[in-house]
């Protein structure tokens, strides 16, 4: 039994179905925020002094994400906080009535940093929906475009969007303290990033001249360098269609390939010896760090890197071939691995948008998924995306971000989702080179420069920014490694002469398909539900890790990741009350740990809102859909 | 790119652009619509204006600003004498204007600098952080001009609706949005192609651009800080 809150319950086989005598399954109780305003009223009165701090933009995150927070003064904590998205993406509504193979092409667009993502997603879905199975080269060949994506993005969060934050530079301004003890502390990897201090590392992470900082930009070059070999082109690959890849392959194809790889091996290594080392010892200065972005683990991962011997595009069989992943698909609440099932997740997915720029919508077209089991009025195979711009309320519409919840839980999308559900799922194929213990990850980095190590990623006690950011290290390793092992399989497919990489297909005049594409992004949780109905798509909807995270309040007032983990958060900072001094640096770290990515959320500037980013929209083919 | 693909849109292989002693560089091209401003057609009216000697190509520069650094920092490359930079104005002040510039780089603050490579790795590519971060880097030849097309931010978004709600011909165009898209690509085309073929010696008119004149990027972070007074609720205003 995986739900708690949606009336659902399974049959002997497994099977969903909606309990007995409940009258209205998918009914809520919307509840207003007059008793939270309340709330922050009695601080106030008791001890006179609330700070609202708005983040406006959150940069680094693109420039689209704001946020308000209510400090209180004297017990440092923070009270109050909305997230809010402040652009309209509109990809589903570009993509409603359009020919179904323009969707990977378009919906590709909505981010700049990880458009193949994108268009895979949306590859998945139509292979659901038209029932096209790519050949197993295709298959591999995605998963080792996805892998580059990843190498790519989390190394970059790591020391060129976060690692700032823990950097000599601005260390030196929040907290002098913990730079004067970083000064002096020892590094315990040495012998994996060869800094003999904290404070050396953290010199390098100083943003521009740091060459932590500066090695990282250079990363990203070979991570882009590997993907286009095989994809031709990134961001927005145009080789990316349903049934495969349209890429020719040549044994020079992955010759070159391996040839950027293998420069991740110490790379990998590295970063877990910078972080590991960077956030035991800010625990160590002070216990308050473990409280930065606390949540309950609370997260949901759709698995990625698709075995080639058991993915077969149906809905039917996707709990098989989504347990078969190089990473497993699974729910965590409060900890718990509650289910590995892609069926399960998608049932109990419903998007809310009691507090965004939307309307609600009435059509209920699909009360079921193709295997029977139940579904909300609020799942998106069953939603209408219908703008409504207006002005800002905290207590009403704040946010161009639905909200996502599964079993009515918000939760929180991330690298970091795939290392822990991989890890307790106990379920990841056998391989050389990473290994699922039920409590840990293994992975076992190839050496380069430096010899064959074996890294174990473990559940960490607290689960908060500093765990977010040390486990997208280790992601890093794990990614490189599963890259390996489809590479290996990716040229025995070559030995045997298996080299067809795509599946031909037509799309049906008539007739009525659903199909969903289960993957996931540099940050995350990712899905694409599309409708197709006489050769046009009917409906699209896509559902963005950051969209999960920044989402603003369920319609009954439970905060979304970002909201959470900032009102969990203590102000460690010295400077609060300072306002010319003040960073908000405990705020930033917890918002920044979730590698948010505004693009993703959001994009098109809408005529009569209030909330207006031109630079946002004159841009790139990021920018300017 | 591969070349067939790179070919097929109209642009040059980077091999060929790398050899060119000339560039023009596309900053915001898509090719989702051929219509749009910096879309397909303005690429095949440039390629129509230009010499076919292979000493001037036109590559798409949507890739992002640290892309476009590493593309020009390859061993090897040889840098164009002469390169154009075409793309949408960061502000829209006068709908359907199209302006020339001089680049004139200048020294910015390293936080300016990192607050545009923060926003470049994170998605946005705009001609000014490509214009910033290429010059901190020192990619950009000495001879550089922008060509900016004052769009207001929805007009990609209006003319994709006009599109699939068949008010996509142009007459329709410059009635809703106020100035008209085949007009501008005209004039796009026209500038670039003078400036690409001519330099400082175009008949153009030609302003300067100067790194420290363009308005700041996001900032690193931007903090409202305000109090609120002892239940009143109220909000007093501490800092901008």
């Amino acid at each position: 039994m995986c739900f708690e809150n949606l009336p659902i319950e399974f049959d002997a086989e497994g099977k969903a179905h909606l309990k007995p005598g409940v009258q209205n399954p998918y009914e809520y109780q919307a509840r207003t925020l007059e008793e939270r305003e309340a709330t922050l009223r009695d601080i106030a009165r008791r001890n006179g002094q609330l700070a609202d701090v708005d983040f406006d933009p959150v940069t680094r995150v693109a420039g689209a994400l704001a946020f308000h927070s209510t400090v209180d003064l004297e017990q440092r904590r923070v009270v109050e906080t909305n997230s809010m998205a402040t652009l309209f993406r509109g990809y589903e509504v570009i993509l409603r009535g359009r020919d179904p193979r323009d969707a990977a092409f378009i919906s590709s667009r909505a981010c700049g940093v990880c458009g193949g993502v994108h268009a895979t997603t949306s590859a998945l879905a139509l292979e659901m929906a038209l029932g096209i199975k790519p050949p197993p080269m295709g298959i591999l060949v995605r998963n080792l475009l996805l892998s580059c994506e990843y190498l790519y993005d989390n190394p970059l969060h790591l020391f060129v969007l976060a690692g700032p934050d823990f950097s000599e530079s601005l260390v030196k301004q929040t907290n002098p303290e913990v730079w004067s003890k970083a000064e002096h502390k020892l590094a315990r990897h040495v012998d994996l990033h060869g800094y003999k201090t904290i404070g050396a590392i953290m010199t390098d992470l100083n943003p521009l001249t740091g060459k932590l900082y500066l090695e990282a930009l250079k990363m990203t070059r070979v991570a882009r360098e590997a993907y286009v070999l095989l994809g031709g082109k990134y961001p927005h690959p145009e080789t990316i269609i349903p049934g495969g890849v349209t890429t020719t392959i040549t044994t020079t194809t992955f010759n070159e390939f391996y040839l950027r790889i293998q420069q991740f091996f110490d790379y990998a290594k590295k970063c877990v010896g910078i972080w590991d080392d960077i956030f035991d010892f800010f625990y160590e200065c002070d216990t308050r760090f473990f409280e930065c972005g606390r949540l309950s683990p609370t997260m949901i991962d759709f698995g990625q890197w698709d075995h080639e011997d058991y993915y077969d595009a149906t809905y039917a069989n996707c709990n098989t071939w989504g347990e078969h992943r190089w990473s497993t698909p699974g729910v965590l609440i409060d900890g718990r691995l509650v289910t590995t099932r892609l069926t399960d997740i998608n049932v109990g997915l419903e998007e809310f948008v009691e507090h965004s720029y939307y309307e609600k919508w009435d059509d209920y077209p699909f009360k079921t998924d193709p295997l029977g089991n139940p579904l909300s009025p609020n799942h998106p195979w069953n939603k209408t995306t219908i703008p409504r711009p207006g002005s800002q309320n905290w207590k009403e519409r704040y946010s161009w971000a639905t909200t996502p919840t599964w079993d009515r839980r918000t939760f929180e999308a991330g690298a970091y989702a795939r290392v822990y559900i991989s890890a307790l799922a106990g379920k990841l194929p056998k391989s050389d080179y990473v290994e699922s213990t039920g409590t840990s990850l293994k992975l076992n980095v190839a050496s380069a420069a430096l010899p064959e190590r074996l890294l174990e990623w473990k559940v960490p006690q607290h689960w908060n920014a500093f765990e977010r950011n040390r486990t997208r290290a280790y992601a890093v390793a794990f990614n490189l490694m599963v890259t390996m092992e489809n590479l290996v399989r990716a040229l025995d497919l070559q030995k045997r002469g298996e080299m067809k990489v795509a599946t031909p297909f037509e799309i049906p005049s008539k007739g009525h398909f659903i199909g969903v594409g289960f993957w996931g992004a540099g940050r995350g949780f990712l899905c694409h539900h599309c409708e197709i109905k006489d050769g046009l798509l009917a409906n699209y909807q896509i559902v963005t890790p950051s969209t999960v995270n920044a989402c603003p309040k369920t319609p009954w007032g439970i905060p979304g990741a970002y909201e959470q983990s900032v009102l969990n958060t203590p102000i460690v900072e010295d400077n609060l009350g300072e306002e010319s001094k003040f960073q908000g640096i405990d705020i930033l770290r917890t918002i920044r740990s979730f590698d948010p990515c505004m693009p993703c959320t959001t994009h098109v500037l809408v005529e009569g809102s209030d909330r207006v980013i031109t630079r946002e929209v004159t841009t790139c083919a990021c920018g300017i859909e | 790119m591969p070349a067939a693909l790179n070919s097929a849109l109209g642009f040059d292989d980077t091999s060929v652009a790398i050899n060119a002693t000339r560039l023009i560089g596309i900053v915001g091209y898509t090719p989702v619509l051929d219509t749009f401003p910096l879309g397909r057609t303005l690429v095949r009216m440039l390629r129509a204006r230009l010499p076919a000697d292979g000493l001037i190509a036109i590559e798409n520069m949507t890739w992002g600003p640290l892309h476009i650094v590493q593309r020009f920092q390859d061993a090897g490359a040889i840098r164009p004498d002469r390169l154009v930079l075409v793309g949408a104005a960061s502000t829209s002040v006068t709908p359907g204007r199209v302006r020339a510039f001089r680049w004139k780089g200048g020294k910015l603050p390293d936080q300016c600098v990192q607050e545009r490579i923060y926003e470049a790795v994170t998605g946005i590519v705009d001609i000014e952080n490509t214009l910033v971060i290429g010059d901190h880097f020192g990619i950009w030849p000495a001879e550089c001009f922008v060509v900016e097309a004052d769009m207001p931010a929805n007009t990609f978004g209006r003319m994709v609706i006009a599109d699939s709600e068949n008010w996509g011909d142009d007459a329709s165009l410059e009635h809703h949005l106020e100035f008209s898209p085949a007009r501008m690509r005209e004039e796009i085309a026209i500038l670039t192609a003078a400036l690409a073929l001519d330099g400082v010696n175009a008949e153009v008119t030609l302003e300067d651009k100067m790194a420290t004149a363009i308005p700041a990027g996001g900032r690193f972070m931007r903090t409202r800080f305000a109090i609120r007074g002892s239940g009143t609720g109220g909000e007093v205003a501490r800092g901008g």
